[in-house]
Order: C-alpha cells, then structure tokens, then sequence
C-alpha cells in the first residue's frame, strides 16, 4: 500500500512537470507565431505612423489619430490584428514574468513612446494628440 | 577626609554618567527595500522580454543614437523606402 502512495505521488508530480513543459513550449510557440506577425506588419505600421495616421497610446496600443482615418479598411484592420496581438503578448509576458498584462502594457507604452521618431504622433494619458519632436 | 570622600563620590557619579551615556544605543528599525527592488526587477525583466521580442524592429528601422536634426532626417529616408 504504502509503495503504491509513493508511486501515485510520482505520478502525481510527473504530471505537474509535464503540464508546465507543455505550458512553456506552449508559450514558446505562441511567442514565436506573434512575433512573426508582429513582424508582417511592422513596415505598414511605420508607414502610417510615418503619415501621422496611427500613433501610440499609454495603454500600450495603437490608435487612429483621427476617427477618419479609420475609413480605410486597411489602417483599420491593421489596427484591431495588432492591439489583438498586443493584449495577447501582454498576457503571454505576464504569465512568464508573474506580473499583469497592465503591467506589460504600461512598459511597452513607455519604450513605444522612447522609440518614437520625430513628427509621430503619441496620445497622452490625457486624450490628446501630441506630435513628438 | 569627607572632603575626598564627597569628592570621590561627585567623581563617582560623573562617571557613572558618562559611562551610562555613552553606552545608550540608538537602535532604527531596518529599512524595507524590498518591495522596491522587486517591482525595479519587473520592470527590468519586461523591458528584456520586450526588447528581445521586437528586436526586428531594428532591421526595419536602426535604433536612434544620433542628434534630434539627424533623426528627422532618418525618419524621412525610412519613410520614403
């Protein structure tokens, strides 16, 4: 009896390690597909930040900064795959790193503010559009 | 005689004074810094994560390291590839 508790515990064990390799390698690929599409759409995305039609938001997404430019059913598709594929990044990082997707976002909407070029366009906690110069 | 005992004694208490001043112990609690070095970890550990995740982003457009006027202008030439 007491052989088959200690073998139900390894069972038992084995089977913890073996959801969380599989969580991980789960991640991992997760990771690995939205980091290529990330990467698909990332000319584009600097194309219309370029053009002053999308610009960067302290929620760690994208918006239209003006509600006509969503007009074009390209920048607005654009738009909803990458804030998409943010949130799910932002969840996938707060899973590895013990933190929230609020957390993630509030950091990726700080280095996306750092990295932004003169002449784009940043919207601030207040609303506002604001030109980087 | 009671002079140097009264003397001895007033040095005695002098003493016993100084000594007792100088052995008082100011004790401060320890400083919790903790909670701060975690949250600085955090963020440390995310910005990684996210410059190792959008590190293609610099093939598309090299990091800026140069003055504000140069910037524009690599803004423009990325623009108009």
């Amino acid at each position: 009896m007491k052989l088959s508790i200690t073998n139900l515990m390894s069972a038992i064990v084995a089977a913890l390690l073996a959801a969380g390799l599989a969580s991980s390698a789960a991640s991992a690929a997760d990771k690995t597909e939205l980091q290529a599409r990330f990467e698909r759409r990332y000319p584009q995305l600097l194309e219309y930040k370029s053009q002053g039609k999308i610009g960067e938001t302290t929620e760690g997404t994208v918006e239209a900064v003006e509600p006509g430019y969503l007009d074009d059913q390209t920048l607005k598709n654009l738009i909803d795959e990458e804030n998409a594929d943010r949130r799910e990044l932002y969840r996938i990082i707060a899973r590895e790193e013990n933190t929230t997707p609020a957390k993630v976002a509030e950091r990726t909407a700080r280095r996306n503010f750092q990295k932004a070029r003169p002449g784009e366009y940043l919207k601030a906690a207040d609303g506002t559009w604001r030109k980087k110069t | 005689m009671t002079r140097i005992l009264r003397l001895s004694g007033l040095t005695l208490a002098v003493s016993l004074l100084a000594l007792a001043t100088s052995c008082a112990r100011v004790s401060v609690d320890p400083i919790e810094v903790k909670p701060i070095h975690v949250v600085v970890d955090v963020n440390v550990r995310i910005d990684r994560e996210l410059d190792e995740f959008f590190a293609f982003e610099d093939k598309y457009r090299p990091p800026t390291t140069q003055p504000t006027t140069t910037q524009t202008a690599s803004v423009s030439d990325s623009a108009g590839k």
